[in-house]
């Protein structure tokens, strides 16, 4: 289990992490999802001990991380993609973790074998590809055979196959019991695989759940209403206090209230309805419409994060 | 610790730069041990004390606390010591590996090169007919044990510059400048009194016999380990303490 408390980062006047509490459930996939300069890469470090949080607390099972008794068969990490040395060699970069963490030599053959990177073993992991570096930082995560995962944006810079492999992989590592925290910039890349989010925007935290759920809660699931009686319905709906708007069909597209609350008015009122159904949000739409908030929610008191602007009026 | 000394032993060893300073550093030192004993002029007062100083030639000592600085800095520069960190996230451990590892690597480094350069010199002054130091004589002997210490301790003064600065560039030209222009400067300037106790002429007082002008054997020991201390000391607060 991972477990963030309060988590503050400040870098000058910038606060970058700001009072972040969530937990990642033992034996889930968790995607940590953001925009770039969310602070997910900030928070990341913290978990693991790389940084100081300026107030708050980071544990993994129970511990911090330069607590726990065998970190690399603990926690697998990847928090940088091109974090090696000109001239060392894959194989003698893993040797030198490996040793750290008492680890045998046939573990490292088995983690090359893993990503597909035995037969470039023999050089420097600097000159490799993005997506080879990608794929060697996930042998480096995987060297403890740790059960649980924190990898900073492993899918960042792969090539739409790679991502799909990577995907695959993490899927299968999660399915395996262990507990997978990845974070991305773009939740499309994880909506799929991903059993729970954890999204954040400018440090705080904007939502935690199921995948479905944060996409049920987002303020973008709409509506669509067609009817003869338009205009009349149009007015009846804005006086509920609802958002409503024309689509170029000559259809309504009622935001801030259910199918079932439009469908009782419509009943009442005696008008006829040809259609009534609710349009979720895509998955992108529901996380840009959330992390965009978050500018808000800082100029406001900031009390309640999971709120909307719309839904606080 | 045992796991974080052979992770630090293999990092070190696999690094094709580090044996190149090691090396180049044995060769050169050597290289300017010959032609000291090859070129210089002694006169009626030439003693085996001056005889001594063209063996234990202080260049090595530059060449270790490069290396010694680098071992620090190259993992900043590639990024390396965060993955370092996330294997042993108790830094005290990595920093003191770190320094043993470098502490041992410049005593057998000095080693080597004294067991070269002192039969070396001391051939080319004999041959030149000028006096020699002999290897019988105690403080002879003293000298050079002295020499391969400040070498173990030079290598880890330079590591915890490295961890103190952070930037190659910057601590390389200090623990250059520092001893070759800055102490050089002010021994011209400071009354010998004074100027003896600076840290590497304190250094250098280790390797040689006794001198008019230096410290002695034990007190310029222990006023450059003193030295030397001070930086590990800041080092590690600075380590242990801030973000990696």
């Amino acid at each position: 289990m991972i477990r963030a408390t309060g988590l503050t980062k400040t870098y000058g006047q910038k606060v970058v992490v700001d009072d972040l509490s969530f937990e990642v459930n033992p034996g889930t996939f968790t995607g940590f999802i953001g925009p770039n300069g969310a602070g997910k890469s900030t928070t990341m470090r913290m978990l693991i001990g790389l940084d100081r949080p300026d107030a708050g607390k980071a544990t993994i099972s129970g511990l911090a991380y330069p607590d726990l008794k065998d970190p690399m068969r603990e926690v697998g990490v990847l928090i940088e993609a091109k974090a090696f040395h000109a001239t060392r060699t894959a194989r003698n970069h893993l040797r030198m973790l490996a040793a750290a963490g008492d680890i045998s030599k046939a573990r490292i053959d088995e983690v090359l074998e893993m990503v597909g990177l035995t037969s470039e073993a023999g050089r420097s992991p600097a000159g490799y590809s993005l997506g080879m570096s990608q794929r060697f930082g996930l042998a480096l995560a995987l060297l403890g055979d740790p059960g649980i995962l924190i990898l900073d944006e492993p899918t960042n810079g792969l090539d739409p196959e790679g991502i799909a492999w990577m995907r695959g992989l993490l899927r299968s590592l999660a399915d395996e019991g262990r507990s997978v925290f990845v974070s991305s910039h773009l939740l499309s890349e994880l909506a799929q695989v991903a059993d729970d989010v954890v999204v954040i925007g400018q440090g705080h935290l904007i939502a935690t759940g199921t995948v479905a759920d944060f996409v049920a809660k987002s303020q973008l699931n709409m509506v669509r209403v067609e009817s003869p009686q338009i205009d009349e319905l149009k007015r009846l709906l804005i006086g509920l206090g609802a958002n409503v708007s024309v689509d170029n069909e000559g259809a309504l597209e009622v935001k801030g209230a259910d199918a079932e609350a439009i469908g009782e008015l419509a009943f009442k009122s005696g008008i006829e309805l040809h259609q009534l159904a609710t349009v979720a949000a895509s998955l992108e739409e529901a996380f840009l419409e959330a992390t965009a908030d978050s500018t808000e929610f800082r100029s406001n008191t900031g009390n309640d994060p999971t709120s909307s602007p719309e839904g606080a009026q | 610790m045992k796991r974080v000394l052979r992770s630090e032993w293999i990092k070190f060893t696999t690094v094709r730069a580090n044996i190149i300073v090691v090396i180049g550093g044995i060769v050169v030192t050597l290289g300017l041990a010959a032609l000291t004993a090859a070129l210089v002029k002694l006169g009626p007062t030439a003693t085996s004390g001056t005889a001594l100083r063209s063996a234990t030639n202080p260049f090595l000592l530059y060449f270790l606390l490069i290396l010694g600085v680098q071992s620090f800095t190259q993992e900043y520069r590639f990024g390396t010591m965060r993955v370092t960190l996330t294997a042993t996230p108790r830094r005290i451990d990595v920093f003191w590996a770190k320094l043993i590892i470098l502490a041992v690597v410049g005593a057998v480094t000095c080693v080597v090169y004294l067991a070269i350069s002192f039969p070396v010199t001391m051939a080319i002054l004999h041959q030149r007919g000028l006096p020699t130091a002999q290897f019988s004589d105690h403080q002879v002997r003293q000298a050079l044990f002295g020499y391969i210490v400040v070498c173990a301790i030079g290598a880890a003064l330079g590591a915890a510059v490295g961890a103190l600065i952070r930037s190659t560039a910057l601590a390389v030209t200090l623990v250059l400048v520092w001893p070759l222009v800055i102490e050089q400067t002010l021994a011209s300037l400071l009354p010998k009194a004074v100027s003896k106790h600076l840290p590497f002429q304190s250094a250098q007082a280790v390797a040689q016999l006794p001198t008019n002008g230096y410290l002695g054997h034990w007190a310029g020991l222990a006023t450059f380990a003193l030295f030397s201390a001070a930086f590990v000391y800041a080092a590690l607060t600075r380590f242990t303490r801030s973000d990696a």
